[in-house]
């Protein structure tokens, strides 16, 4: 960068720059007499101011000073009759007053430029440094950008202006040489995530200042990018409209995250097929009963139109029964294949009172066979909730089972199952509350707060997966679970989920 | 006429059972649990329980000692959903008819109640004859009751009279009233029922 320099030399030291002055004016004289001898004209006036400017510009005011008196009297001594004396002639007087007011105006004029160059340095030293500065912020906006992986960019919408940061290029793979425009950002857009860009684009344009919004980006080697973009609306000065745009690259993130989702959810279903490995007897129980009702009764039929005459009133209904045990039998195996089964989570509004009558009417031969008094206290019109219908009744299973085992040696009061649901007001607000009392051993306080860590188990033969199954199914609905001490004997689970703002489809 | 009796808290089994059990012309009660069937007063004549080993409360075994402790005999055919071998023992030992893993055939459960329904008819028969055996009895004099214990021992008359300390004729007449009052046709019937009488043998009197 080039600079104005007024001055290529630094302030001369004084000795020199009065030096100067005296030799510069004397110069002059010299110069002016060698001139009168030679020429016959002395252009004394121009040469002395010559050096005065001369003086001015190198020494400064000091300097100049002394050059003005000096020729003052060289001027008096040399070019004013009589020559060689200080005495002046009345009608000399103007001349040399004439004489001192130009040069006195030339020092003015040299210190005021002087001061006007002194200026220029000291603004364009400030404006050196904050660009020097602005460069420092710039590489370090750069270095930032490409440590956290976040690009940016601003877009015009009026003018269809793209700026990119280099973390941006480098991220999106763009070619800045052919002048993208935002149709060619947007084709790089996975085809499914357009529609959402427009609708971003649309809610933007409506007036709405913030988005934050996931996208699939096509990179060059065929592979795709999960960006996460978060734009802002701002009103430049000029008045006119720009988004400001980060886009940070989440694919590894978002990669890991499916993973230990994928983990989450295989752990899950074992979990659920191995409390359905506790339960076989009673499930075997419960397929059997009418599988044998059917046998019999189709027996029965056969006797009764055997006998002379049929009977065949007796044939219908043992008929009916038949068809109506079949449909009981199908239905727990439904039930169960939908617990084994190894489905994709799939979240929509549900009842929460129908899962745990679902999860009751599942574990009815469990609370026959462990004597269990099972109380169900529902709240009517229970707003629904979001979930995956198998997670949350896995987790309301869970519960149950686990509040039946706790009540395993119980002998001396009533092995009492309270389930509950209510939807809260205050500070839970806008969520249900599931709550699953038994009145078993009980909860230590060593147990209360590991209770819900994976391998924490009481029992001899507990895996210690169920609870932390539940906490970890209930935080991916957004719900929070946590356990209590009762009052009496035994403890309390609750679990509380956010109600859906939609209704039952 | 036979009763049978259905325990099991399973309607739709009960159900199907008391529909097989009329195809045959049998009477049926049926019953969701064991207390229902205590309560109930059971009609007399032939019958037996046919009854699930897994009921809410109390398990079909416990229920079984409960009857015979409170001498309720009657024949107990088991049903089970899954039964495993300590089980069908110990319901043997305790004098069950039969065991029937669920689903059973229903010639098989029909066999098995109509052999508990001839047992039961068996005891039955066995019991009131040895009533009217005892209400017989009831009516002999203590003297008649000392000679048939005594000659139904295998003495002789004369040993009898000796033994009691009188007459050869006496103990004859003592002897013939006995057999008239019991409705003996024969020393040998009168001996067959002195032994289901449980008659101890009057220990000798002398060495």
């Amino acid at each position: 960068m080039s600079t104005f320099r007024l001055r290529w030399w630094p302030t001369p030291p004084a000795v020199l720059a009065y030096g100067v002055a005296i030799l510069s004016v004397t110069a002059a004289l010299a110069l002016a007499l060698l001139l009168e001898a030679w020429v016959q004209s002395a252009p004394t006036v121009s040469l002395f101011l010559c050096a005065i400017m001369f003086v001015a510009w190198y020494g400064g005011l000091g300097p100049s000073v002394l050059a003005v008196v000096l020729a003052t009297v060289y001027f008096t001594l040399f070019m004013v009759e009589p020559t060689g004396a200080v005495a002046v002639d009345g009608h000399d007087v103007p001349r040399i007053v004439l004489f001192i007011l130009t040069t006195v105006f030339v020092i003015l004029l040299s210190a005021a430029q002087q001061r006007n160059a002194q200026e220029l340095v000291r603004v364009n030293k400030a404006l050196l440094a904050e660009v020097a500065q602005r460069r420092r912020v710039e590489a370090y906006l750069d270095e930032a950008q490409a440590l956290s992986r976040t690009g940016s960019f601003g877009w015009t919408p009026a003018s269809n202006d793209l700026f990119f940061s280099k973390e941006c290029q480098r991220l999106l793979e763009l070619d800045l040489d052919q002048r993208p425009s935002f149709d060619d950002i947007l084709a790089r857009v996975h085809a499914d995530d357009r529609p959402m860009v427009h609708a971003v684009r649309e809610r933007s344009d409506a007036g709405q200042p913030d988005h934050d919004y996931e996208i699939r980006w096509r990179a060059l080697a065929g592979t795709s990018k999960i960006l996460h973009v978060r734009a802002h609306r701002v009103r430049l000065q000029s008045g006119e409209e720009e988004l400001v745009v980060a886009v940070m690259d989440v694919t590894a993130a978002r990669r890991a995250q499916e993973a230990l989702h994928a983990t989450e959810v295989a752990l899950t279903h074992a979990a659920r097929v191995a409390t359905l490995g506790e339960m076989s007897a009673s499930i075997a129980h419960e397929v059997n009963q009418p599988l044998a009702a059917i046998v019999t009764n189709g027996a029965a039929g056969a006797r009764w139109l055997d006998r002379q005459p049929p009977d065949l009133g007796e044939v219908r209904s043992a008929i009916e029964r038949m068809i109506r045990d079949a449909q009981r039998a199908s239905e727990v195996v439904q039930r169960l294949r939908a617990l084994a089964r190894k489905a994709p989570v799939e979240r929509q509004p549900i009842d929460l009172n129908e899962v745990v009558g679902d999860s009751i009417a599942f574990l009815q031969r469990e609370i026959q066979t462990r004597r269990i008094v099972l109380k169900s206290e529902l709240r009517p019109g229970l707003p629904p909730v979001v979930a995956d219908r198998i997670e949350l009744q896995q987790v309301v299973i869970n519960l149950m089972v686990n509040g039946m085992q706790a009540m395993e040696r119980v002998s001396d009061r009533p092995r009492l199952l309270l389930v509950r649901t209510s939807s809260e007001t205050g500070s839970e607000a806008g969520q249900a509350v599931l709550a699953v009392q038994d009145s078993g051993i009980g909860l230590d306080s060593a147990s209360l707060t590991r209770l819900f860590n994976p391998f924490f188990t009481t029992r001899p033969a507990g895996l210690g997966l169920g609870l932390s199954i539940c906490r970890s199914i209930v935080e991916s609905h957004g719900g929070r679970i946590w356990a209590s001490t009762n009052e009496g004997p035994g403890a309390t689970f609750q679990v509380a989920l956010p109600l859906s703002t939609e209704r039952i489809a | 006429m036979s009763r049978v009796f259905v325990v099991d808290d399973e309607v739709a089994v009960r159900e199907a059972l008391d529909s097989l059990f009329r195809s045959v012309d049998l009477k049926v009660d049926l019953f969701a649990s064991a207390a229902e069937f205590l309560q109930y007063m059971r009609p007399d004549g032939p019958s037996c329980l046919v009854l699930d080993i897994r009921l809410p409360g109390v398990s079909g075994l416990d229920f079984q000692d409960e009857l015979l402790r409170a001498g309720i005999r009657i024949p107990i055919i088991f049903m089970t959903g899954h039964g495993d071998i300590p089980m069908s023992v110990r319901a043997m030992k305790a004098g069950a008819i039969d065991f029937l893993a669920k689903p059973f055939r229903d010639q098989d459960m029909l066999d098995a109640v109509a052999a508990a329904l001839k047992r039961d008819q068996q005891m039955r028969e066995a019991e009131s004859a040895n009533r009217a055996l005892r209400e017989a009895y009831e009516r002999l004099t203590t003297r008649e009751r000392e000679v048939m214990a005594l000659v139904t021992s295998g003495l002789m008359n004369k040993q009898v009279a000796g033994e009691l300390g009188l007459s050869e004729i006496t103990i004859k007449i003592h002897r013939s009233h006995a057999m008239q009052k019991m409705k003996a046709r024969s020393l040998a019937d009168l001996v067959r029922m002195s032994e289901s009488l449980g008659l101890q043998v009057a220990k000798s009197r002398r060495p």
